[in-house]
């Protein structure tokens, strides 16, 4: 498959942001590695796992990694564009329709039902990413610690500051 | 124009802080805000980030309404600039050092080494997200069907959040 150019890259980030209902993180998987097939599942998880030990927005800054990856410092304007201005225009919209919004009693229950569901699309890429990565058991080891820290409320710069050199240590390689 | 200044300065070395997201962060921002600048009440703060909750994309973009609320157009581009461009440029320079460094040892175990944890994340990610919005059996029961749906590709992730959006609206 031939480098995906700036405007690909606009048009797939654009994608991910408008898609991203209660969250862009799984969509920036779906959209990347199984509708585009820009990276392997290993090269994603890679990918995400830089963004998270790198401070802001974590799809943001795997927008500039991938972006200058194909396509230097236009594809990463392109990435960072796609990503952000098309949801920015449909804020700005429901802002101006605040009324409208909050005038609409259902509207509470919807979104706790889309947030349930978006929840559910991160635990299913977590299983999809878990099938294709086919990692051996001490990086599950350090899979289900890092897992198992976030949801006791561990803050994250302590989960990484732990679990980023042990898995380091893991992945060197071994005469 | 000083206000939207202001923003910039108050959001750019917030958001190289921001490890793990906008959330771990609000407390701060809300407080610098609204009780050290008293840009904004705390119940603007409160709705402006509500608001964005329907509307798709990344988080951050409710800090650009919030910015917006502040002082308009201009306190929008300040505060989405502050809150992007430092991490940005962050992001840029370390994926240069990167792939110009890609064959070294170090460098290939530190990416490898990042994979458990991204994964560890992203289902740590889902559940926090549930429990903090489930309560009952037939929430975590949308919650599993989505995640099986998904995992199984029975379904594409918009048909599922639509599909999950109906039936909060139908049930709840």
């Amino acid at each position: 498959m031939s480098a995906p150019g700036p405007r690909d890259i606009f048009l797939g980030f654009a994608r991910i942001g408008l898609l991203g209902f209660g969250g862009v993180a799984a969509w920036a998987r779906h959209v990347i590695v199984e509708e585009r097939r820009w990276l392997t599942e290993r090269e994603y998880a890679e990918t995400a796992g830089l963004a998270q030990v790198l401070p802001g927005p974590n799809v943001g800054t795997a927008a500039i990694f991938i972006g200058r990856h194909f396509a230097g410092w236009r594809g990463a304007v392109a990435a960072t564009a796609g990503l952000y201005v098309g949801p920015l225009v449909i804020l700005l919209l429901l802002a101006g329709m605040q009324d409208v919004l909050t005038s609409w009693e259902r509207l509470p229950a919807l979104m706790k039902g889309l947030a349930l569901a978006a929840a559910g699309l991160l635990i299913g890429a977590g299983l999809r990413m878990l099938q294709n990565l086919s990692l051996s058991w001490p990086f599950l080891l350090v899979a289900a610690a890092a897992s198992a820290a976030a949801v006791a409320r561990i803050p994250l710069w302590q989960i990484l500051l732990v679990l980023a050199p042990l898995g380091m240590w893991l992945a060197w390689p071994r005469r | 124009m000083s206000t939207a200044l202001l923003l910039f300065a108050i959001f750019a070395p917030l958001s190289l802080l921001a490890i793990g997201g906008l959330i771990p962060l609000l407390p701060e921002i809300q407080r610098v805000l609204v009780v050290e600048h008293g840009l904004i009440t705390a119940r603007a703060f409160a709705e402006a980030f509500a608001l964005a909750q329907p509307a798709p994309g990344p988080n951050i973009l409710s800090m650009a309404l919030v910015g917006f609320r502040i002082a308009g157009p201009l306190g929008l581009l300040a505060a989405l600039g502050g809150m992007l461009l430092p991490a940005a440029v962050l992001a840029w320079l370390v994926g240069g050092w990167l792939s110009r460094n890609a064959e070294r040892p170090g460098v290939k175990a530190f990416r490898q080494g990042l994979v458990p944890l991204a994964l560890g994340l992203f289902v740590a990610g889902g559940g926090l997200l549930a429990s903090s919005v489930a309560e009952g059996w037939i929430a975590w029961a949308i919650v599993a069907a989505s995640s099986v749906a998904i995992w199984r590709g029975w379904l594409h992730p918009l048909a599922v959040l639509g599909l999950g959006a109906a039936s909060g609206a139908l049930l709840f």
